[in-house]
């Protein structure tokens, strides 16, 4: 089957500091991919590569059999059928927790309001927000900004969503719901890359982990051997250090 | 305390909305509007000496020997000289008004005229009392009966006998305040006018500013489109540069002396206050720009929205709330520093202050109440403006379905 992402030699640098120095990936359909490594090792920059908030220097990434490094590409259709979920959860402070779950699908898709608001009341619910539909998203808790933020993302139907640290910010008692509903859309059958730092998270809920460091992907299995069996050097230091 | 405020708003629109409309419409207001000019001639002969000399009187007051003729009558609180003779046609006055009276002896006054000094007979017109401080103005009729051999005609002059303004400092002041609080009003009227309609075109024009400044070229763009963007950002760079580097008095002199636009004072001024403030506020707008988060940018570019999406439903909105305080500083400050147009001829309240103060002689009180006013003007638009934000603080705007 062919693969929904695929990464070949992705290379960037900003200014002189090399961050990728040459990813190798492939991400297929329903798969969750758990992307794991230390500090500054580049994750955060990888999906930014994919969703192409960051240009990347060389290299190929294909999305869907279309070369996303083309200059000639539709920036603006290709996000749009990838959600991003961030660390700093980044609701739109000037709208109500419908509101952003309504705005993209409006304004990109063309969706009109009725099927707006009720696409947007079905994935509130799916997060458990529903009732929160027309607060301020300020006056929320991390966990549900969170929540309301993957409901944001998911209300654009996109074939794989990118979470880019979701619980790191959330206070230790937030950290679980945000993480149950994840677990819900990888059980459904959600595309997902995942940067994490909850090891139990990669281990349970994702079906391959990646290990980074410093620019590369150096190793990558499924979660079981990984954690049990890591090959490389690095990668069991990583795991000494974050578990113990 | 939500009605207060929302009546306090009301009543500011609605006396902008008068002051616009008293603009268009000259006239309709008569609170708006001065006294029409009280010089008039009644003429029964055909005889052209005596039309001659009817054209030419003059009445020259006692204070500064200066001719009373044409509206100055009508503000009168000083004596006067009529003259006897005017050429070969003599002259008998008479006066309806108890305040005046006209003295017999003839006297001999020297009065300029462009053929150098004259020395001419005339009676003088002494006013007895003056209307006290608060009752209107008292009209008078002289009236001049020409003789010419056996021929005579008439003239007749109304006029209006003005208050006397009270000695000491503070009954001065409530004496300028209340005698002329129409005057006043029409001042603060086309002071609110342009700073306001100022304030409001300014932040329109400076949401353009903002925009091109900015534009940034990127790679995807086409040689030209890059070339434009470069070339927009930098001439909204300029005019920042400019317009807040030259005093707004300079500007107005330079576009209403200079220029001549629109070939009229109150519509330069407003061009003036506009384009002024928009670059102030396009300064504001972009520091507004660059508060708002970046992770929005982010999130919004990451749902697939466009540049100029993203800027319109996300970060504007959120801009444009931060700068609000700013924004509504702005229109305080432009109450104030549109005094500066008066020296294009605008009679906002600073103009219409000065003319007030010459009508008396008296600067001190004049200034007083017109600081006071300033005050109040800048007090109550602040504590709305505050109020206003109050109301605004969560505003959660409506979505619409187009594009
Ligand atoms: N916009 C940027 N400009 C310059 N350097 C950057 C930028 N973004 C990231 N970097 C650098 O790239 C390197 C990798 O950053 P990245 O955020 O990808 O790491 P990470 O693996 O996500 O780390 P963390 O776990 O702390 O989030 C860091 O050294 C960082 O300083
Ligand atoms: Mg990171």
């Amino acid at each position: 089957m062919e693969p929904i992402i695929k990464i070949v030699n992705l290379k960037k640098s900003f200014s002189n500091n090399e961050v990728l120095k040459g990813i190798n990936l492939e991400i297929h359909q329903g798969e969750v991919l758990s992307v794991i490594g230390s500090s500054g090792s580049g994750k955060s920059t990888l999906l930014r590569c994919i969703n192409l908030l960051e240009i990347s220097n060389s290299g190929e990434i294909w999305f869907e059999n279309e070369r996303l490094t083309d200059n000639k590409i539709n920036l603006n259709r290709l996000r749009a059928k990838m959600g991003m979920v961030f660390q700093s959860f980044n609701l739109f402070n000037n709208l109500n927790v419908l509101q952003n779950c309504m705005l993209a699908p409006m304004k990109v898709l063309g969706v009109s309001k009725e099927d707006a608001i009720r696409n947007g009341l079905k994935n509130l619910e799916a997060v458990g927000m529903k009732d929160f539909a027309y607060q301020n998203p300020k006056k929320l808790s991390g966990g549900q900004k969170q929540r309301v933020a993957i409901a944001r993302a998911l209300c654009m139907n996109p074939e794989i969503l990118l979470f880019d640290e979701p619980t790191s910010a959330l206070d230790p008692e937030m950290v679980g719901e945000v993480l149950e509903v994840m677990k819900q859309l990888a059980e459904k059958g959600m595309t997902m890359i995942v940067v994490t730092h909850e090891m139990s998270f990669a281990k349970e809920v994702s079906t391959r982990v990646i290990f980074m460091d410093q620019g590369i992907v150096l190793e990558e299995n499924d979660p079981q051997s990984i954690f049990t069996n890591p090959r490389e050097e690095r990668t069991k230091a990583f795991l000494k250090r974050i578990l113990s | 305390m939500f009605k207060i405020r929302k009546l306090g708003l009301k009543l500011l629109l609605f006396i902008c909305l008068l002051g616009i409309a008293n603009t268009i419409f000259p006239g309709t207001f008569s609170i708006f509007t001065s006294p029409e000019v009280v010089y008039a001639m009644e003429e029964e002969s055909t005889n052209p000496i005596l039309l001659d000399a009817i054209e030419n009187i003059r009445i020259y007051s006692t204070y500064n020997y200066q001719t009373l003729n044409d509206t100055k009558l009508n503000q009168l609180s000083t004596g006067f000289y009529l003259p006897l003779t005017y050429g070969e046609v003599e002259l008998t006055w008479e006066v309806d008004n108890q305040r005046i009276v006209l003295d017999e002896n003839v006297q001999s006054i020297t009065v300029s005229s462009v053929t150098g000094d004259v020395v001419i007979d005339v009676i003088e017109g002494r006013i007895v009392s003056l209307p006290n401080a608060f009752a209107g103005n008292d009209p008078f009729v002289l009236t001049a009966t020409l003789f010419f051999g056996e021929e005579s005609a008439s003239a007749v002059y109304t006029g209006q006998l003005v208050p006397v303004m009270p000695d000491g400092f503070w009954e001065g002041a409530f004496f300028t305040f209340f005698r002329y609080l129409s005057l006043f009003v029409e001042g603060v009227v086309t002071t609110l006018l342009l700073s306001l309609a100022g304030t409001i075109i300014g932040f329109f024009l400076a949401m353009i500013l903002v925009m091109l400044r900015l534009l940034k070229p990127s790679e995807m763009d086409s040689r030209f489109i890059r070339y434009a963007k470069v070339g927009l950002s930098t001439f909204s760079k300029v005019y920042v540069t400019v317009f807040r580097g030259t005093p707004m008095i300079v500007q107005a002199a330079f576009f209403w002396y200079g220029l001549g636009l629109f070939g009229n004072a109150l519509l330069c001024g407003l061009f003036v206050v506009s384009i002024n403030t928009t670059a102030y506020i396009a300064e504001i707008l972009r520091g507004g720009i660059q508060s708002v988060d970046s992770g929005q940018t982010e999130a919004s570019r990451s749902l697939g929205m466009s540049g100029l999406q993203t800027m319109r439903y996300v970060i504007f909105p959120q801009a444009i709330k931060n700068s609000m305080p700013a924004i509504g500083n702005e229109f305080v400050i432009n109450i104030k520093d549109t005094s500066v147009l008066s020296i294009i001829g605008i009679f906002e309240l600073f103009n219409q202050t000065r003319k007030i103060a010459g009508m008396h002689y008296r600067q001190l009180e004049a200034y007083f109440v017109v600081a006071l006013i300033y005050l109040f003007l800048t007090y109550t638009v602040t504590k709305l403006l505050q109020a206003a934000e109050k109301k605004l603080d969560m505003p959660i705007q409506e979505l619409k379905s187009s594009n």
